[in-house]
């Protein structure tokens, strides 16, 4: 092979070399069981996971309030980004039966989302619901739930020990919306106040 | 034919019939191939050897924009076949070695399931069609006595346009039940499909080790596959193709482009997520190794243990078939 051709081969290499570190997938076997609001592992509820992709601590913590999110599609929330699972949880035998989140997508690895981040599992307690005022969330994130490298599937059923998770947070009303309520109660004692008068 | 001491191919011509009545039937040359799979650690597996043909028949017409063709001098029950079976063209097709899942059938007529790159306007009148039960999970293993609890099977998408994918679902045995990983219902019959592969995942160390006997139909026509293109960079194709003995690079990827590459996986390292251990490159006119970038046309692969091949881009999205003959052939 001549030196040209030896350029060009080693040039298509290092193409493809770089090329590998932009494109990649990696699949998470969560394997954990999700409890609602009352403690009790339940089917049917949507969950995700959410990455720490910017390195700047989650935007939810465990306990609090939130506003309504949609935990049915991928997303975002603050500067984390939120994965839905493949399926909503559901009866797993090997896993404890009730309420287990299975397997993530294949996630890419892409943008701000690479192998190292932390992340932890979201979902809503309702079976069937988005995650609108009323219901709600749980969120938990230990030691060891980082995004694996790229091309694997891991699973993560000997890193969330501590299942079932109970959903311990509460989904609230956005404040445009607690702004339209509160005037629509203002209004409504002014009309009642000028039908005593 | 020199075989690698992991597989036998038993040369079994069986002659039934009447001699007066000038009748006779063969049967499938049939074989099986040992792949050892160890505990705590991943092996690249494919499906090598077919189960044997139900039916042999013949193209009597096709129609291409229904993705059927119809058989001659048989008669088939109602979607017996359906989703369950494949078909494999003859060595006078011009798709030869071609799979396709039946999708549904009638009494004498296929729908066909072609995957991207095939097209059934190659089929002709008179082309030889093979209808082959596809192998099951169960089936896969069910040469081993014992399969440890939460040994997995992983399978991948090679439509989906990336590089160092991820499995797309699997496959979760506790016994007595294979599970479906993504929904966990019971997952004993599902189909496993000719030239993909699979990765089997075993769980513990040494003492889950298991070899998996691969028992079949050494098939009689030559290989066919596609190769999926990316709409934009590089694409990995995680395959096997179904063929049971050693092939060298340049007869089994018979059509690369600039930049395509082999990765492949050395099933004898205990561990999970591993990464290649091997690749070859390839630059008109060879296959490179890519490590010393030696000319590698002739090194022979295991086809069942391969893993990646990684489409370059090509500037758009597509598929191509790679075929060939494989010198085992000649022996048959």
């Amino acid at each position: 092979m001549n030196y040209s051709r030896m350029k060009n081969l080693l040039t298509s290499l290092s193409l493809l070399l770089s090329a590998a570190a932009l494109n990649a997938t990696v699949t998470l076997q969560i394997r954990t069981q999700l409890a609602d609001s009352s403690g009790v592992a339940t089917n049917g509820m949507y969950w995700g996971i959410l990455v720490d992709s910017t390195d700047d601590g989650f935007a939810v913590t465990s306990t609090g309030d939130i506003n309504a999110f949609n935990f049915t599609t991928n997303g975002v929330y603050g500067n984390d980004s939120y994965f839905v699972g493949s399926n909503p949880t559901l009866f797993a035998p090997p896993y404890g039966g009730t309420g287990v989140a299975a397997n993530t997508n294949p996630i890419t690895l892409s943008g701000n989302v690479a192998a190292g981040d932390s992340f932890g599992i979201f979902w809503t307690d309702k079976p069937g619901g988005s995650g609108v005022d009323g219901d709600s969330y749980g969120f938990v994130s230990v030691s060891g739930a980082v995004l694996p490298d790229d091309g694997s599937t891991t699973a993560f059923n000997t890193v969330f020990t501590g299942d079932p998770y109970t959903a311990q947070g509460s989904i609230i009303p956005e404040p445009s919306i607690l702004g339209l309520l509160s005037g629509i109660f203002a209004l409504g004692a002014v009309i009642l106040r000028r039908r005593v008068v | 034919m020199k075989l690698p001491d992991n597989i036998s191919l038993c040369f079994v011509f069986l002659v039934f019939g009447n001699l007066s009545a000038q009748t006779t039937v063969t049967s499938d040359v049939v074989g099986y191939l040992k792949i050892p799979c160890l505990g705590g650690s991943d092996t690249v597996v494919g499906v090598p050897l077919p189960k044997s043909t139900v039916v042999n028949s013949i193209v009597d017409s096709v129609n291409v924009g229904a993705s059927q063709i119809t058989l001659s001098l048989i008669t088939m029950t109602a979607s017996e076949y359906q989703d369950s079976h494949f078909v494999r063209f003859g060595d006078n097709s011009s798709l030869e070695g071609a799979k396709m899942t039946i999708s549904a059938n009638t009494n004498d007529t296929l729908t066909l399931d072609p995957v991207s790159g095939y097209n059934l306007s190659d089929v002709s009148v008179g082309d030889e069609a093979a209808i082959i039960p596809h192998t099951t999970l169960s089936e896969l293993f069910e040469s081993v006595a014992t399969i440890p609890d939460g040994t997995e099977v992983l399978y991948f998408d090679s439509t989906g346009a990336s590089i160092n994918k991820s499995s797309a679902g699997g496959y979760i045995y506790y016994a007595p039940t294979w599970y479906d990983a993504d929904n966990f219902t019971d997952a004993g019959q599902a189909v496993l499909f000719p030239d993909d592969a699979l990765i089997v995942r075993v769980p513990g160390d040494a003492s889950n080790d298991f070899d998996l006997i691969l028992s079949g139909a050494v098939p009689n026509v030559g290989h066919s596959f596609p190769i999926v293109t990316s709409s934009a960079g590089a694409n990995d194709n995680l395959v096997s193709p179904q063929i049971p003995t050693p092939v060298a690079i340049s007869t089994l990827f018979s059509n690369p482009s600039e930049g395509d590459e082999i990765l492949v996986i050395d099933n004898t390292v205990r561990a999970i997520n591993k990464s290649s251990s091997a690749g070859y490159v390839y630059y008109s006119p060879s296959w490179y190794n890519s490590d010393d970038f030696s000319v590698s046309n002739a090194v022979k692969l295991n086809p069942w243990e391969l893993a990646v091949y990684r489409r370059a881009d090509q500037g758009g999205q597509s598929a191509v078939i790679f075929s060939g003959r494989d010198d085992y052939l000649n022996n048959l």
